[in-house]
């Protein structure tokens, strides 16, 4: 049973979120492309705020593909968790647990893979331009990528390791906090879509006064190392942003935990249809 | 006949509101049951807590002995007073996707009714009537081989033919040993093909009989009873 529901639910999200993400491939190969003409070298105006204007839109659309992405994540947990398809989704022979699984890890497999195609796009289109130059040949690659490690005190793999995991924790927590404002709001007899929305910015209000408790000892250090700025105030604020780093990881991990509780206790044994 | 569905004491609460309050109840295999109540009787409530989609408050709900689960969805076939498939998807898909889920869905027999009706399985639902949306539903439910049918208000708002198509459908598609459990107030189309009546009213049960004792104690149909009761 549960990969007949991965299968539907693989399928279901495909028909919107796959078309989504093979625009940004599609997106990233013409301007790969369009940069390895070597068209924006000139000193020409017109040619110089094409290249902003394209900028600005490459912005623009990768922040409306990750605003697409959750926001049909998130409608289509709800409609089919709580609202009329939650008919079929509850009446199915499986059991709520197994349900929300496949639902989290399909859902957080495409929050991923937006984000990871995201850096690679965004990598492959600043190496691109960086080489179309001619400022940046292969060997200034490699010095940059010995200096972050030098600098991190750490081999590229293990950055590249810690970068990917903060990732994953970000996706799951992310969707997460979501799914568990729309449970909580199922709770009510009335004005369900409201107080979910309620829910999800009193959790947001909350996460981010802990968060300033927490870290604001680590920021008032680095606002001081940048008033004074040295070479070892440098390697002061990479060890304060580790710490930053390392801390909200552990928190990511900690609400996970909290979040999947909450979003598996209400759909099982809280569930209810009105 | 065994019992398939039992409730002690189900108490629904909503705050103060008690839309179900110490409902018992017992339905054996091999009968057409009609739940009959006024909008806001209770009705709903008790079959989506049939079905899992509502905890109750307090009391016992048990499908063949066991409480409402992976097990009781897999012999109850339950058809929602509105609609609740994806209206994107075409009819083969969710005849697909039931043949996936339900052991007992009968693809054929599901085909054979879409066929008969001349309903092309490549539409999508969108597409459709509020009639041909409510018949397509009818067929997916009706093309299990279910032990126990959950049918809310299954012929509200259509015309009366498309009653008489639905009415036909049921009684041509449950197995014998099959209850058939239908909610309505429409009670002059049904009546007929009724074994059994609960007349549920404010969450309590009013009343549960045979049809049979229905007209020889009160020497009135179940919808002149059912006026009586429920007269305001």
């Amino acid at each position: 049973m549960l990969g007949k529901l991965f299968k539907h639910e693989f399928k279901d999200t495909a028909k919107v979120l796959l078309p989504l993400n093979l625009a940004l491939i599609g997106v990233t190969i013409i301007g790969m492309i369009v940069l390895g003409l070597k068209i924006f070298d000139s000193e020409n105006i017109a040619m110089g705020f094409l290249a902003i204007s394209m900028v600005f839109f490459y912005i623009l659309a990768i922040i409306a593909l990750f605003i697409i992405t959750y926001i049909y994540l998130m409608i289509r947990f709800y409609r089919t968790m709580y609202a009329d398809e939650a008919y079929l989704t509850h009446t199915l022979p499986v059991s709520t647990f197994s349900t929300f699984n496949v639902k989290l890890l399909v859902s957080a497999f495409w929050a991923f893979l937006t984000m990871a195609l995201t850096a690679v796009s965004v990598l492959s289109l600043f190496g691109t331009a960086l080489q179309s130059t001619g400022e940046f040949a292969s060997a200034d690659w490699n010095y940059f990528l010995y200096e972050l490690e030098t600098f991190f005190g750490k081999p590229m793999s293990a950055l590249i390791g810690k970068f990917l995991l903060y990732m994953l924790v970000s996706c799951f927590s992310g969707l997460l906090m979501i799914y568990c404002s729309i449970s909580i709001g199922q709770l009510f007899n009335k004005y369900k879509v409201v107080a979910s929305i309620i829910t999800y910015v009193i959790i947001y209000i909350v996460l981010q006064i802990i968060n300033l408790i927490l870290n604001i000892h680590r920021s008032m250090q680095l606002m001081t190392n940048s008033m004074y700025y040295s070479y070892q105030s440098a390697y002061d604020d990479v060890s304060i942003i580790g710490d930053i780093f390392g801390s909200s990881l552990i928190q990511g991990a900690i609400l996970i935990v909290i979040y999947y509780i909450t979003c598996v206790y209400i759909s099982g044994k809280k569930l209810n249809l009105t | 006949m065994s019992t398939i569905l039992e409730c002690k004491n189900l108490t629904k609460r909503y705050g103060n509101f008690a839309a179900l309050d110490q409902i018992n109840l017992s339905l054996e295999g091999g009968h057409i049951v009609g739940l009959l109540g006024p909008n806001g009787s209770g009705k709903t409530t008790l079959i989506k807590i049939i079905n899992g989609l509502l905890t109750p408050t307090s009391g016992e709900i048990t499908v063949h002995g066991k409480p409402i689960g992976v097990e009781s969805k897999k012999v109850i076939s339950y058809l929602p007073d509105h609609t609740y498939l994806n209206k994107n998807m075409k009819i083969r898909d969710i005849i697909s996707y039931f043949e996936d889920f339900y052991s007992d869905f009968d693809t054929k027999r599901a085909y054979d009714m879409l066929a008969k009706l001349s309903i092309n399985p490549c539409d999508k639902l969108k597409t459709m009537s509020k009639g041909t949306k409510e018949k397509v539903h009818l067929i997916l439910v009706m093309s299990r081989h279910a032990d126990l049918y959950v049918l809310d208000e299954p012929i509200a708002g259509v015309d009366p033919a498309a009653r008489d198509y639905i009415l036909n459908t049921i009684l041509s598609n449950y197995d014998e040993n099959a209850t058939i459990l239908i909610s309505t107030h429409l009670i002059t189309d049904i009546e007929n093909i009724l074994d059994q009546v609960i007349f549920i009213h404010n969450g309590h049960i009013r009343l549960s009989s045979t049809v049979e004792e229905i007209r020889k104690e009160n020497g009135k149909s179940v919808d002149a009873l059912f006026r009586e009761v429920f007269k305001c």
